[in-house]
């Protein structure tokens, strides 16, 4: 954030006022005195004023002649002009778009938009040099931060200049144009006759008068074919990809869509797809507009593209969408890559012995608003069919009233989150630093909050009614009391990288919990312990992400260099293409969990005759009323009441 | 009032000096004062020729042998002078107790110069628009000394004013010294005075007594400066100042210029001016200064 002061001037008066406030606070304390030669004094008291009226007279004539000249020159319009505004023709900035389109190449000359900006470029500035030997260039490359190739070179630098500009590279992001000719832009404040020559295969309707816009799209001989995102449903328990894809320019052909789906997984065994898709494009001269975009929807069971209608899979490893032997202009947007086949599954196991409803129905409704982002597998253990509870594989584990004899036996779970609901004396027996002491029966009475925690967020611990709960002595300090009841907990949080635990003290049967409270402290439960990752898994070259982590460490991982993660949810800024591998590691197994985030060129990027409604007029600075210099009329203003006031003051001293 | 210059050194001192007054001055009984007229004395002066009505005893026969005429052989003559001292008695000289002290020394200096040669001396202290002349005529030391021992009790209060100068009603004329002993630190304005004794014919001394504070202020800051003549802190003398080293420079600048101003004055009128400041030796004034001016020798 950035302070400005829009009106200094009045800050300063503020100021004075101030001041006078201290001298007024401070004026002198005179002290009486007895003294035989006043007569004396007072003939220096005459004598000094007569000099300091003299003085004074002609300091007020001064002030006043200053004020009518200061007037009059004020009126006058003053102005600041620099040096390179005497000079008209002295200066050329050159803007190279570098956005991700211009490596579109010609399919006549070979040579991409950004090449033939540069030849031309280089011309352009030896002509200028030619003419103007006192010049100075400026090249700005507009990628996704556009920043000076170089500035204010002059002849004399003219081989650092064509060299610098046969080194400079075209990225693959999208580019800021914008800011580029805001950039430029500032050229034109410091010097009206600047010339700004604007390389783009974007169509700009007007820049001003000032910014030459040079158009290098070569709309003959350039083509492009893209695919621009994929999105994955599911139709009828299978997979189904639709592909958008996009084509630009003279474009009438038939080309084949490939999807390739590695690792295939129903259960059984895993297997490879290949689909070929068709697709028709026509879009020529006589088209309503310069691009086509198509849907195509792609099924691993479509027999006619090569698929198998009896082979569903609920998981698969990657899937690669390309169209081969194109030989477009932009040949970095013909693959895709679609990656999150596994999603996020949440696995609960609950085992009760007096058993209720109320968690499967939590979870099922947490399941339906999650179903964007992850599956719910909820687990009831039936006692009477023979049942066991396990005690690994599972992310929750809910145990209520009693904590089942066979996990007492294999240690109470380590792999996942903990929840004792309403524990009875088998709390015991766990030993986790907790032990039951006795079941307290109160008329209903409001719980109230303790220390905060995250699982707390958007609760209302007052809404939370008990009838009856369980004394718990606490011997272990990291189980954290989070709400109370009667002044006695209602809610341990045990959160540490060994072990995750929930202890509720007190049965839902008992309580009003169930409900809204409940349903949010499951919402908080899953978000808090468990959240997800990342929320997609394809980005734009350049966007940036927020992630999030189960446990304790993320490693991304990218043409083999890696990023370690600790602190989390953290921000992450997607530089190159490619696949990033995202590896979650969990501090209660020491699991992974792998996730992996395909980066590609930005869609606008695919779009070769893109038009801008970008709006910014870099006027030629002659014809505008900024070229005529820092406007000084204030200052003159704010100097000529400063003396005014002076001179009202002198007049006042002297009338006294 | 102390008194600590009237001892038996300071006296024994002034033994050695009379005042020295011009020849202008007649005065009215003799003395020892040699006048511009011809008088009584052994000392021949001139002849002139004899005219009807002089005493025929002053005839110089001798030169009536020799001329055949008859002239008169003159001597000179020498008077009794009258040294008036006039002492402003105010609440500014009175100030610094150094400075009166100083103030009547000189005084009494004056008065016993004047008695050693047989001189009348009076007293007249100026208060509040009035004089008193609390000695009355002092001729011969024994008076002076009686006097002397009450000088101690003169008091010094109220304003200048010098004014009841011209109210004086023993004034004579061209009879002796008017020295008229003040600050100056006032308003009123003492030069009428002056200008009186010199209507009287008066030989005149303006003397000036400063004290050591008025000629060097030693104090700085902020003050509300109050005339210690004035009737307190609404008094139109008072003045409100910021006394730096600058307004002390320029406080005695404009010190020296109001006595160059004294001075000026005094001279235009014939009259003998002489400005003293405490922290100078009396013995240097009287030694120095008086006889530079040519009052004592």
């Amino acid at each position: 954030m950035i302070l400005r002061w829009l009106l200094p001037i009045g800050f300063v008066g503020l100021l004075a006022i101030a001041i006078l406030l201290v001298i007024y606070l401070l004026r002198p304390q005179y002290r009486e005195k007895r003294i035989s030669a006043t007569v004396v004094w007072k003939r220096v008291v005459l004598h000094t004023k007569k000099q300091r009226l003299m003085l004074t007279n002609i300091f007020i004539f001064l002030v006043q002649a200053l004020v009518l000249a200061i007037i009059a020159v004020g009126f006058a319009e003053p102005r600041l002009y620099s040096k390179k505004q005497i000079s008209p023709d002295s200066e050329y900035v050159v803007i190279l778009d570098a956005s991700a389109s211009m490596r579109a190449k010609s399919s006549a000359s070979g040579d991409s938009r950004f090449e033939r900006a540069v030849v031309n470029a280089t011309d352009k500035i030896k002509d200028f040099f030619s003419k103007a030997e006192s010049g100075a260039v400026s090249v700005i490359i507009a990628d996704s931060n556009p920043s000076y190739l170089f500035s204010n070179l002059k002849k004399d630098d003219e081989k650092e200049i064509y060299s610098r500009l046969s080194s400079a590279e075209c990225s693959l992001e999208e580019g800021h144009l914008d800011d580029a000719i805001t950039l430029a832009g500032k050229h034109l404040e410091e010097n009206p006759y600047a010339k700004i020559l604007f390389y783009t295969d974007t169509q700009f309707d007007n820049l001003g008068t000032a910014v030459e816009v040079i158009n290098i799209s070569d709309k003959e001989y350039e083509q492009n074919i893209a695919i621009l995102g994929c999105t994955v449903g599911k139709i009828d328990n299978q997979y189904a990809f639709e592909i958008v894809l996009g084509a630009y320019g003279n474009v009438t052909r038939r080309c084949n869509v490939s999807v390739d789906i590695t690792g295939a997984d129903n259960g059984e065994g895993k297997k490879n797809f290949h689909l070929e898709v068709p697709v028709n494009f026509a879009v020529n001269e006589n088209s309503q507009s310069s691009e086509q975009i198509q849907r195509v929807t792609v099924m691993a069971t479509n027999e006619n593209y090569g698929g198998q209608p009896d082979w569903f899979f609920d998981v698969y490893d990657e899937t690669k969408i390309s169209i081969p032997n194109l030989n477009d202009s932009i040949p970095d947007d013909d693959q895709f890559y679609v990656y999150g086949g596994i999603r996020d599954t949440i696995k609960v196991e609950y085992w009760s012995n007096d058993a209720n409803s109320f968690w499967q129905l939590g979870f099922n409704n947490l399941a339906v608003n999650m179903n964007k982002s992850r599956d719910i597998l909820f687990r009831e253990i039936y006692q009477e069919q023979g049942m066991k509870a396990e005690n690994q594989g599972f992310d929750f584990y809910i145990f209520e009233h009693s904590i089942p004899s066979e996990v007492l036996q294999a240690g109470l779970p380590t792999d996942g989150v903990v929840l004792l609901a309403d524990p009875d004396n088998t709390l015991d027996s766990a030993n986790i630093g907790l032990s039951f002491n006795q079941t307290v029966k109160i008329p209903a009475t409001a719980c109230v909050s303790g220390e905060y925690h995250q699982l707390l967020q958007y609760m209302e611990p007052s809404k939370i009614h008990l009838t009856q709960y369980s004394k718990i002595t606490v011997k272990d300090d990291s189980f954290k009391p989070v709400i109370f009841i009667d002044g006695n907990p209602a809610l341990f949080v045990k959160d540490t990288p060994s072990s995750k635990m929930i202890v509720l003290p007190f049965s839902i049967n008992m309580s009003d919990f169930y409900g809204e409270q409940f349903q949010i402290f499951l919402y908080n439960l899953v978000n808090y312990f468990m959240p997800i990752t990342l929320d997609k898994f394809d980005f734009e070259l350049g966007e940036k992400t927020q992630f999030n982590c189960k446990g304790e460490l993320i490693e991304i991982e990218h043409n083999g260099n890696t990023q370690k993660f600790v602190d989390f949810p953290s921000e992450f800024s997607f530089d190159d293409v490619g696949t990033y591998t995202f590896t979650t590691t969990f501090g209660l197994v020491k699991k992974d969990e792998v996730r992996r985030a395909y980066v590609h060129v930005a869609t606008s990027e695919s779009n070769l005759f893109a038009t801008s409604d970008f709006r910014i007029n870099l006027s030629s600075k002659e014809l505008s009323e900024e070229d005529k210099g820092e406007d000084f009329f204030i200052w003159f203003a704010v100097l000529s009441l400063i003396l005014m006031v002076l001179e009202w003051y002198l007049q006042f001293k002297y009338i006294l | 009032m102390k008194g600590i210059y009237f001892t038996d050194d300071f006296f024994d001192r002034l033994e050695r000096l009379a005042l020295n007054f011009p020849t202008t001055l007649t005065g009215y009984f003799g003395g020892k004062h040699r006048i511009n007229k011809y008088g009584q004395t052994i000392e021949f002066a001139d002849f002139r020729q004899y005219q009807p009505g002089d005493d025929i005893r002053r005839i110089d026969w001798n030169l009536y042998a020799r001329l055949g005429k008859h002239f008169l052989k003159l001597y000179t003559d020498e008077r009794q002078m009258h040294i008036r001292i006039y002492i402003d008695c105010s609440a500014s000289v009175g100030f610094y107790s150094d400075k009166a002290e100083y103030a009547l020394a000189l005084a009494v200096a004056f008065g016993y110069m004047a008695v050693r040669n047989n001189d009348k001396v009076s007293f007249h202290l100026l208060k509040d628009g009035n004089q008193s002349d609390p000695f009355g005529l002092i001729v011969g030391k024994n008076s002076f000394f009686s006097a002397v021992g009450k000088v101690k009790d003169i008091t010094f209060s109220g304003e200048t004013d010098f004014s009841a100068i011209s109210k004086i009603s023993d004034m004579g004329s061209n009879d002796g010294l008017s020295v008229l002993i003040s600050d100056f630190l006032t308003d009123n304005s003492w030069q009428k005075a002056v200008d009186y004794f010199l209507f009287k014919k008066q030989q005149v001394l303006v003397c000036q007594v400063l004290g050591k504070e008025e000629v060097s202020p030693s104090y700085s800051g902020k003050f509300d400066l109050v005339d210690c003549e004035g009737t307190g802190k609404g008094d139109t003398r008072n003045v409100q100042l910021s006394i730096t080293r600058a307004m002390t420079e320029a406080y005695k600048k404009e010190l020296e210029k109001y006595k160059e101003e004294i001075k000026k004055f005094c001279i235009s009128r014939d009259a003998a001016f002489l400005s003293v400041g405490t922290d100078i030796p009396i013995d240097k004034i009287i030694y120095r200064e008086l006889m530079n001016l040519e009052l004592v020798k």
